[in-house]
């Protein structure tokens, strides 16, 4: 039995949205997917819970890096001087030595 | 106050040296020095069989539990190399030995043939692993950890913070020439003679300077040098080629908050060369640089005379 012409296009059109349907959704899986594999690369997270690895190299040059600031070389309170520092009536101490080892 | 003669003895391959004001809290303070000596000898030498660092090395690509000692010293360098922009590098451990430094320096022949190694830059800490957590770490396959550029200045700032806080008294030791003071300093201030070397006679070429506080440490390439195949040779590798540094200075002095920061600057103004100067300057840290002619060139406020 032959069925009518507008239920015959009727059912091509609904096979083809049915095509259509499932390509957007492939594509949005996809993109999502993409989308998700760029955004790690470009902002790096750390790990949330305090129990886990956190490695540390010194240079911080890699994710999982410490990201605590290493303070830089602190220079003395007060710069050596070239003679005591107090005049004194005890004798001075004999100078130890700072030369290479 | 008043303060006692230095007493010297043999550590770490090198000499430890001990003052403290007033001469009283001597007995007690070197007690302290030579517990941290011996903690530090058998945690961080690269030349004794039964170190740990040497089994870490040995097991270079596992993850390796560390005692709290020499988690603290692979920190300490991992953060001096990141200060000194790379220039003091632990992981130049392989580097040493193909430049022929392989065993203890006293047992090590001055002269010997020529190498017949490639020499390549040392690995780098970027793949160098420190769980804090577990207080464990993981070295990269074919590197070799070498603390000898932080673990002797890392030693002494520890000992002599130690033994000023158990005696209340003003420390300072000094280890292979790299000096630490805590604590309240003699009335004139702590004396000292910088130098080529730590082991030349009274009137060594060089300067007296007098400090209060913090550290004050020499690096040079006119000791710990040998020679193979005619070349001259030293103990401060460039990280960047692997090859003993050639730059235009013989020794730098520097003065910084703590003597772990004034070795680490000392030795990296031996690799930086030229620029070590500037470097310096900008870092804040009084320094004095002995090229290899003798002249001497003073940077960050190091006092002139």
């Amino acid at each position: 039995m032959r069925r009518p012409a507008a239920q015959r296009r009727r059912d091509e059109g609904l096979a083809r949205l049915h095509i259509i349907r499932r390509w957007i959704v492939v594509l949005s899986v996809s993109a999502a997917g993409v989308l998700s594999a760029v955004l790690s690369q470009a902002l790096p997270g750390r790990a949330a819970t305090p129990g886990s690895a956190t490695p540390s190299s010194a240079t911080g040059g890699h994710s999982g890096a410490s990201t605590s600031v290493v303070p830089s070389l602190q220079p003395p309170s007060q710069a050596p001087s070239a003679t005591p520092q107090t005049s004194t009536t005890l004798p001075p101490p004999p100078p130890v030595q700072s030369g290479g080892s | 106050m008043k303060a006692t003669s230095p007493v010297t003895f043999p550590a770490l391959g090198t000499t430890a040296t001990l003052v403290t004001s007033p001469p009283s809290a001597g007995p007690a303070a070197l007690e302290v020095l030579k517990a941290e000596l011996a903690a530090i000898d058998v945690t961080c030498s690269r030349f004794r069989t039964d170190a740990e660092l040497v089994a870490v090395n040995r097991q270079a690509g596992r993850w390796t539990t560390l005692s709290p000692l020499l988690f603290a010293a692979i920190d300490v360098a991992l953060q001096v190399c990141h200060q000194t922009d790379g220039a003091v590098d632990p992981t130049v451990g392989r580097s040493l030995q193909l430049v022929g430094y392989v065993r203890d320096f006293r047992r090590l022949d001055p002269d010997g043939p020529a190498l017949q190694v490639e020499l390549r830059p040392a690995p780098g800490v970027e793949r160098v692993e420190l769980d804090r957590t577990r207080r464990r770490v993981r070295i990269p396959e074919g590197t070799e950890l070498d603390l000898g550029a932080t673990a002797k200045a890392f030693a002494a700032d520890l000992a002599a913070r130690q033994a000023a806080t158990r005696t209340g008294a003003g420390v300072l030791v000094g280890l292979g020439g790299d000096l630490s003071a805590y604590g309240q300093a003699p009335e004139a201030g702590w004396a000292v003679r910088v130098t080529d070397d730590h082991r030349g006679p009274e009137g060594s070429p060089g300067q007296d300077v007098w400090i209060n506080s913090g550290g004050l440490a020499t690096s040079s390439t006119t000791v710990r040098a040998w020679r193979r195949g005619g070349e001259a040779l030293h103990h401060i590798i460039d990280p960047s080629t692997g090859r003993c540094a050639q730059g235009p200075w013989r020794t730098v002095s520097v003065a910084a908050a703590s003597c772990v920061d004034a070795n680490a600057a000392t030795t990296a103004a031996l690799v930086l060369g030229w620029r070590a100067a500037g470097w310096l300057e900008a870092q804040g840290l009084p320094a004095r640089l002995v090229g290899h002619d003798g002249s001497v060139v003073t940077a960050g406020g190091w006092p002139t005379g």
